[in-house]
C-alpha cells in the first residue's frame, strides 16, 4: 500500500464565521481572509508537505475555489513548489476538475510540465469536482459530464500524440493545431485518476483502467470498488489493489488519547467541509431529476456526506472521532490501534492500494501535524507497505 | 365568455415532437410561456382565445415537448418557432413572450420583421437590466423561483396550489435544466440583440409587473426605448407572472392595443 499525504490548506480562522453563515464556500465575504496570516499558513502548509518526502510518504493535492476550507487555488502551482523541494515523493494531482475548466490543452500542458519538472513523478488526477465547483467556475452544469468525457479524451490525446500537431473539433472544445511542449516524461500519460462517490464511476474507471478514489464512507467505497472489479473481470482483467484509493482522516499518538485527539483536530475538515448554502450543493443536470425531486420532498439534506457502515448517514457536524471511526472515515489511536483500523478496513473493502492521509484538518497545529506525519512514517507505514506490496509502478497508462 | 374548446397535438420541427395546444378564432396569436414551462389550461389563455386564434406551444426541451440535444441557443428556439408557424401555414402572427418566452418573441421580431403582426412582452428577459440583475434561478429551489414570480403569495397559490405536485416539481427541474443548456452564459440575456431590435417593424407593447423580482424594470425601460414603436404600461401591485397574477388586466391591455388602442 502507499500512502499519499494531504491537507486542505484550511483557513480555519474562519470557520467559525462560516458555521455561523451556514456556509464555508461561495457566499463567504473574503474580507474574512486575513493575508498575513494566510501567508503564515501557506508556508506553513508547504513545508509540512515537504517533510513527507523526507520520512517516505507520497503527497496528493487537491484544490477548491471560493471557500475558507481550502486555500489551494491551483493543484499545478502547488505542485510546482513541490516538484522542486521533494525528490522522491510521487506526486499526485487530485485533481484538476476538467468539466470547469475552459481550456482542457492548457491543463494538458501543465500536467506535462510538471512531469517533466519532476522526473516523471506525476499522477494525474481528472476530475468531475464537487457541485459547489460549478458557482465559482461559472460553468454550465447541464452538461456536465459530456463536457468532463470529452475533456478527459482532449487531455490524454494532447499528452499522448508525438507526430502532431491534431485538430480537435468536438461538441464543447475546439482547437486547430494541439501539439503541446513539452511533452510528459512518463509515457504516454502520467498515470489517470478519477474520483468518486457511486458504482457508475466505479465502472466508468474500469472501463479506462483508471485508479478510482473515493472518500470518508466505507459504505460508498465498497460498492464503487465491487463494481470495478466486476466491470474489469468482463472486460477480460483483474484488478489488483493499485487500483483503488480510499481517504481518511488518521490522528496518531504515542498514546491512544493523543492520536485521538489529533483525529480529533484533523476531522475539523469532515465537519466544515459540506457547510453550503443548499442551493450550491445541487446545480440543474448535476443530479437526476427523480433525486432532485426527491431532496425536494424530503427538505433539506441533513448529513449525506458521510455514511455509516449500514449507510445510514452521520451528522457529520456533530459526530465524535469514535462516531466517524465506526463509519470508516476516522483511523485513529496509536500506531498499532491505526495499523489494525486499516487492515480491517482493508479485509472489509476487498484490498485497496492506496491511503490517502488526511494527516491535518484546520486546528491541528504545526507540531502536531509534524508529529502526526513523522510518526505514522516511522510506525505505520512499513506495516501497510507490508500488507499489500507497492507495485513497481503504481499505475498503467490509460487503456484508449 | 364562450366556452372554448382547446385541441391538442404534437408536430414536428426540426426533428423534435413539440406540444402545441391551440383554441379560439381570429388573427393568430402566437403565446411563448416562461421559463418555468406553463400550466396545461390558464385563465389567460381562455380569455385570449375568445379574439384570437391561440397557439400556446411548449419550448423544445420544456413541459411536453422533446428535449433536442443539440439545441445551444434562446435563438435556435425563435428559428424553431419559425419553422413551426411555415408549417402551420401562418404568414403572419402576433407575439406574446412571458418573461423567457418574451426573449424568443424579441428574437423572432428581429429576424424577419416583417412577419409579426404585433409584439407583446411581458418582463422579458433577453436584455441585460441596466440596473439590478435577472433573478438567478441557480441560486433558489426551483419551488422559491416560480413563487418569486408572483407579489402575491396566494395568486402563486391560486395557479399551484398549497402543495405542488410531483409532477410540476419534475416539470420544474427539467425546465430548469434546459434553460441552463441555452441560456446559461451570460445569464438570460443575450448581448446582441439589443442592437437588433431597431429593425423590429411593428408596434410593441411592454409590459411590466411593478412587483417583478424576477427581471428588474429597469429592463422594461430598455426594451421600450430600444423598440422603434413601444409602449410600456405597469401593471400595479403585481410580479413577473402579469398574465397569471392579473389576467383581467393583461387580457385588456392586449385586446385594445390589437385594436389599436
Amino acid at each position: 500500500m502507499r500512502v499519499w499525504y494531504f491537507s486542505e490548506m484550511a483557513y480555519h480562522p474562519a470557520w467559525d464565521e462560516g458555521l455561523s453563515r451556514g456556509s464555508m464556500r461561495v457566499v463567504l465575504p473574503n474580507k474574512n481572509f486575513d493575508p498575513q496570516v494566510g501567508h503564515g499558513l501557506l508556508n506553513r502548509y508547504l513545508d509540512e508537505f515537504a517533510l513527507c518526502d523526507e520520512v517516505g510518504l507520497d503527497i496528493m493535492v487537491n484544490k477548491h475555489h471560493s471557500t475558507a476550507t481550502c486555500l489551494t487555488v491551483s493543484v499545478s502551482m502547488a505542485l510546482a513548489i513541490l516538484a522542486r523541494e521533494t525528490k522522491r515523493a510521487r506526486l499526485l494531482s487530485l485533481g484538476t476538475p476538467i468539466a470547469n475548466r475552459p481550456d482542457p490543452v492548457r491543463v494538458a500542458e501543465e500536467m506535462a510540465w510538471l512531469d517533466v519538472l519532476s522526473g516523471g513523478r506525476l499522477e494525474m488526477g481528472l476530475v468531475k469536482g464537487a457541485p459547489y465547483e460549478i458557482a465559482p467556475a461559472n460553468s454550465n452544469p447541464a452538461n456536465l459530464m459530456r463536457r468532463y468525457w470529452e475533456a478527459h479524451d482532449l487531455i490524454l490525446k494532447a499528452m499522448s500524440t508525438t507526430d502532431g500537431p491534431f485538430n480537435w473539433e468536438g461538441e464543447f472544445f475546439h482547437y486547430r493545431n494541439v501539439n503541446i511542449w513539452p511533452r510528459p516524461l512518463q509515457q504516454p500519460t502520467p498515470p489517470v485518476w478519477m474520483t468518486g462517490l457511486s458504482a457508475d464511476t466505479g465502472r466508468a474507471a474500469a472501463e479506462r483502467g483508471h485508479v478510482i478514489g473515493t472518500l470518508l464512507s466505507g459504505a460508498v467505497a465498497k460498492p464503487m470498488f465491487d463494481t470495478y472489479r466486476k466491470r474489469a473481470q468482463e472486460l477480460g482483467w483483474t484488478a489488483g489493489p493499485d487500483r483503488f484509493a480510499y481517504a481518511a482522516v488518521v490522528g496518531v499518538g504515542d498514546t491512544r488519547e493523543e492520536g485521538y485527539r489529533r483525529a480529533d483536530l484533523a476531522a475539523g475538515y469532515v465537519r466544515t467541509a459540506p457547510v453550503v448554502l443548499e442551493p450550491f450543493t445541487n446545480p440543474p443536470g448535476y443530479n437526476s431529476v427523480g433525486a432532485n425531486v426527491a431532496m425536494l420532498k424530503a427538505g433539506p439534506k441533513r448529513g449525506g456526506f458521510v455514511l455509516d457502515r449500514d449507510g445510514k448517514p452521520v451528522d457529520h457536524r456533530t459526530a465524535t472521532v469514535e462516531q466517524f471511526m465506526a463509519s470508516d472515515t476516522v483511523f485513529a489511536g496509536t500506531p498499532d490501534d491505526v495499523f489494525n483500523q486499516i487492515r480491517d478496513f482493508n479485509d472489509r473493502i476487498g484490498g485497496f492500494g492506496h491511503l490517502l492521509f488526511f494527516g491535518q484538518g484546520g486546528f491541528l497545529d504545526h507540531n502536531d501535524t509534524v508529529a502526526n506525519i513523522t510518526l505514522f512514517a516511522r510506525e505505520v507505514l512499513p506495516r501497510l507497505r507490508e500488507l499489500s506490496p507497492a507495485p513497481a509502478r503504481t499505475a498503467t497508462a490509460a487503456v484508449r | 365568455m364562450v366556452a372554448v374548446a382547446w385541441t391538442d397535438k404534437h408536430v414536428d420541427v426540426a426533428g423534435v415532437k413539440m406540444h402545441l395546444s391551440r383554441a379560439g378564432k381570429g388573427a393568430p396569436l402566437l403565446v411563448l410561456h416562461h421559463d418555468i414551462g406553463t400550466l396545461e389550461r390558464l385563465p389567460i389563455y381562455d380569455a385570449l382565445a375568445q379574439h384570437f386564434d391561440v397557439l400556446v406551444p411548449h419550448h423544445p426541451g420544456y413541459g411536453k415537448s422533446e428535449r433536442p440535444a443539440w439545441l445551444r441557443s434562446v435563438r435556435d428556439v425563435a428559428v424553431m418557432y419559425r419553422w413551426l408557424l411555415a408549417d402551420l401555414g401562418i404568414s403572419q402572427a402576433s407575439l406574446i413572450g412571458l418573461g423567457f418566452g418574451g426573449w424568443i418573441a424579441a428574437e423572432m421580431a428581429s429576424m424577419a420583421p416583417r412577419d409579426v403582426e404585433r409584439l407583446v412582452l411581458v418582463g422579458a428577459m433577453g436584455l441585460k437590466p441596466p440596473e439590478g440583475d435577472i433573478l438567478d434561478q441557480a441560486l433558489l429551489s426551483y419551488i422559491d423561483y416560480a413563487g418569486a414570480g408572483f407579489h402575491a403569495p396566494k395568486a402563486f397559490v391560486a395557479c399551484y396550489g398549497e402543495e405542488p405536485t410531483t409532477d410540476q416539481l419534475e416539470q420544474w427541474d427539467i425546465c430548469r435544466e434546459m434553460s441552463f443548456r441555452i441560456a446559461w452564459k451570460p445569464y438570460m440575456y443575450s448581448q446582441t440583440l439589443p442592437h437588433l431590435l431597431g429593425g423590429v417593424r411593428v408596434p410593441s407593447l411592454v409590459v411590466w409587473g411593478d412587483d417583478d423580482r424576477v427581471v428588474p424594470l429597469s429592463a422594461g425601460h430598455l426594451w421600450a426605448s430600444r423598440l422603434p414603436d413601444a409602449r410600456l404600461e405597469i401593471v400595479k401591485a403585481c410580479g413577473h407572472c402579469v398574465e397569471m397574477e392579473k389576467p383581467d388586466a393583461f387580457a385588456a391591455l392586449v385586446t385594445s392595443f390589437t385594436d389599436g388602442r
